[in-house]
């Protein structure tokens, strides 16, 4: 019940804060503006800035905060490790290298390989990579995964900045790469990132019961009737796709897979109903919350969006290190 | 009619250990088949292969008539339930998910819970006296409840076989007495067949029908208690010298050690 209320109030807070956070900039609006061009009341030059900029940055930050947030609560639930996120575990280093060796190859040698198959490709392989150094005779000790997604994220940044500055002999758009932005976000990112984040959630809320049923144990999951590699890999597929498609629109943004899943749980329990959408809508509105700061802060500057994560989300990082979820297992 | 369980030669290895090295066992219908043997004789190894969870194996194993091989995990798990030594989930779970995990290769489709799944995950819940705390997070409860709990999940499952590892080894003397009733108990009065594990002989002497002695990946003996329980055998099997007598309350056999 009073779950019940809570997934409300998060709802309701979700569409407001939205709203709400869309308000600040360059240009500042008011709610009633806002209502107003969301209808179609109000033209001219603010209210075109406001539907082909702002509302489009809006949206993909909700999306991709969304989606990493509930990739990550995937990858914590299938490998039972509460450290576990797209960021932490090497995904999305993976997936920005094949995004920049996309780049690369057309820069250099005039190949054109679409970036978000090759974001995929990579984002898949290190997922995997980081998986078979961290395995321990059929377990993952919780702390030897981090460890190995942390030389995995090394090894692909430090190809990433050496194809950067071959192939451009520079280092500015290495932040973009490193650090995560979405000031280039348009409706087309929109329409890109809808249906994979979607199809995430569709997929991960058939299989939640399988996920949970993994967070006690793989061995006891087989005698359940679950295949646990059929389903990691599954998972693994699935939030490579996410990530992939998220670093080629808005570069690296780590820590939203790893907080907001842990503060859900917290609020409603990982056998919850409520788990996934509460997860989903909190991601969203974390990163929007996130990209607002990141707009305004030190406008017309702007900081990069993965600053902002990581300036929120390693502390929990640490408090989640030395809590007793982790401390079992280390 | 067809035997439960049906081994013969059953080779594992870990690497390049080997673990099993042709076992036979043969689980009646009904019946309680205790499996007792020291530390490393292999009986933990030999049900994981049972229950799906080792695949490597060698020899012939037959579950209700079928070909162990041919079982799908999902099918496997309709006939088979599993009680563990001990169960740590890794997040906070509610005692009722953890039951509901028995209904899962039940479910059909996208995998929705029927009315049917939670009316035998209530009934499984009461018959072994956890539904009062069934909201409670798993992870504060007592030893004896979780394990309750984890009788529940397999309940749930409604195999018609179970395996317990040593599935009292971590309570003190009054919970383990009533869970091994409880969980005994439940294989009668629904026609179960279960293969048992136990640390303590004169455990499984009170809630088995028959005993099998493994050691060294070999399956040494079985029998009824009275006929297998024996100095010779004791003294083959843990290396150790005993004196059995008859236990003055169940009239069945007591060992008792000494150097």
């Amino acid at each position: 019940m009073k779950r019940t209320v809570l997934f409300v109030l998060l709802s309701t807070a979700s569409i407001l804060g939205m709203l709400w956070f869309s308000s600040f900039g360059t240009i500042s609006y008011s709610l009633g503006e806002i209502f107003e061009i969301l209808i179609g009341k109000s033209s001219g030059t603010a209210s075109s800035i406001y539907l082909n900029l702002r509302l489009p940055r809006l949206l993909v930050a909700f999306l991709i905060g969304s989606g990493l947030a509930v990739g990550g609560n995937g990858l914590q639930l299938t490998l039972k490790n509460p450290l576990a996120d797209p960021y932490i575990i090497g995904i999305s280093a993976g997936a920005s290298f094949g995004a920049v060796l996309s780049l690369f190859l057309r820069e250099v040698s005039r190949v054109d390989l679409n970036m978000n198959s090759l974001a995929f490709a990579f984002a898949l392989f290190s997922s995997f990579l980081t998986y078979t150094i961290s395995r321990r005779g059929g377990r993952i000790p919780i702390t030897t995964l981090v460890l190995s997604g942390v030389i995995v994220s090394f090894l692909f940044n430090a190809a990433v900045t050496f194809l950067v500055v071959f192939a451009w002999r520079n280092v500015i758009t290495l932040h973009f790469w490193s650090l995560g932005s979405l000031s280039g976000a348009t409706w087309n990112d929109v329409f890109k990132l809808t249906p994979v984040i979607f199809a995430q959630y569709g997929i991960f809320a058939v299989v939640h019961r399988k996920m949970v049923i993994m967070a006690a144990g793989e061995e006891h999951a087989v005698t359940v009737g679950v295949r646990p590699e059929l389903l990691k890999f599954l998972v693994f597929f699935t939030v490579s796709i996410v990530s992939a498609v998220a670093v080629s629109t808005a570069g690296l943004i780590g820590f939203v897979g790893l907080v907001i899943p842990h503060m859900i749980r917290l609020a409603f329990g990982a056998d919850s109903k409520l788990n996934l959408p509460a997860t989903a809508l909190l991601g969203g509105l974390f990163l929007v919350i996130c990209d607002t700061f990141a707009r305004t802060l030190f406008q017309p500057t702007e900081l990069p969006i993965g600053a902002v994560t990581a300036l929120v989300g390693a502390p929990v990082f640490i408090f989640l290190l030395r809590s007793k979820e982790v401390a079992k297992d280390g | 009619m067809v035997e439960p369980i049906q081994i013969e030669g059953l080779h594992f290895s870990y690497g390049k250990e080997e673990v099993l090295r042709g076992i036979d066992l043969h689980l009646k219908n009904g019946e309680v088949l205790g499996v007792l043997g020291p530390n490393g004789s292999g009986k933990s190894t030999l049900m994981s292969v049972i229950c799906g969870i080792r695949k490597n194996w060698s020899g012939k194993i037959s579950v209700m008539g079928d070909n162990l091989r041919d079982l799908s995990t999902k099918k496997l798990a309709r006939i088979v339930s599993y009680i563990p030594q001990s169960f740590e989930p890794s997040f906070d779970l509610k005692v009722e998910t953890i039951v509901s995990f028995g209904r899962n290769p039940h479910l059909k489709g996208l995998g929705n819970m029927t009315n049917e799944d939670y009316r035998i995950i209530e009934e499984s819940m009461r018959l072994t006296e956890v539904y009062e705390f069934r909201d409670r997070p798993f992870s504060t409860l007592s030893g004896g409840e979780k394990q309750r709990v984890i009788i529940a999940k397999a309940l749930a499952q409604e195999g018609k076989i179970l395996l317990m590892d040593e599935f009292t080894t971590h309570l003190d003397p009054g919970h383990a007495r009533r869970v091994g009733k409880i969980a005994t108990d439940l294989v009668r009065a629904k026609g179960l067949s279960a293969i048992a594990i136990f640390h303590d002989i004169n455990q499984a002497v009170e809630i088995s029908d028959r005993l099998l002695f493994i050691n060294n990946g070999r399956a040494l003996a079985s029998g009824k208690v009275w006929d297998i329980v024996t100095p010779e055998i004791i003294s083959l099997v843990y290396g150790l010298k005993s004196r059995i007598m008859e236990n003055p309350i169940s009239g069945l056999p007591l060992v008792v050690f000494y150097d």
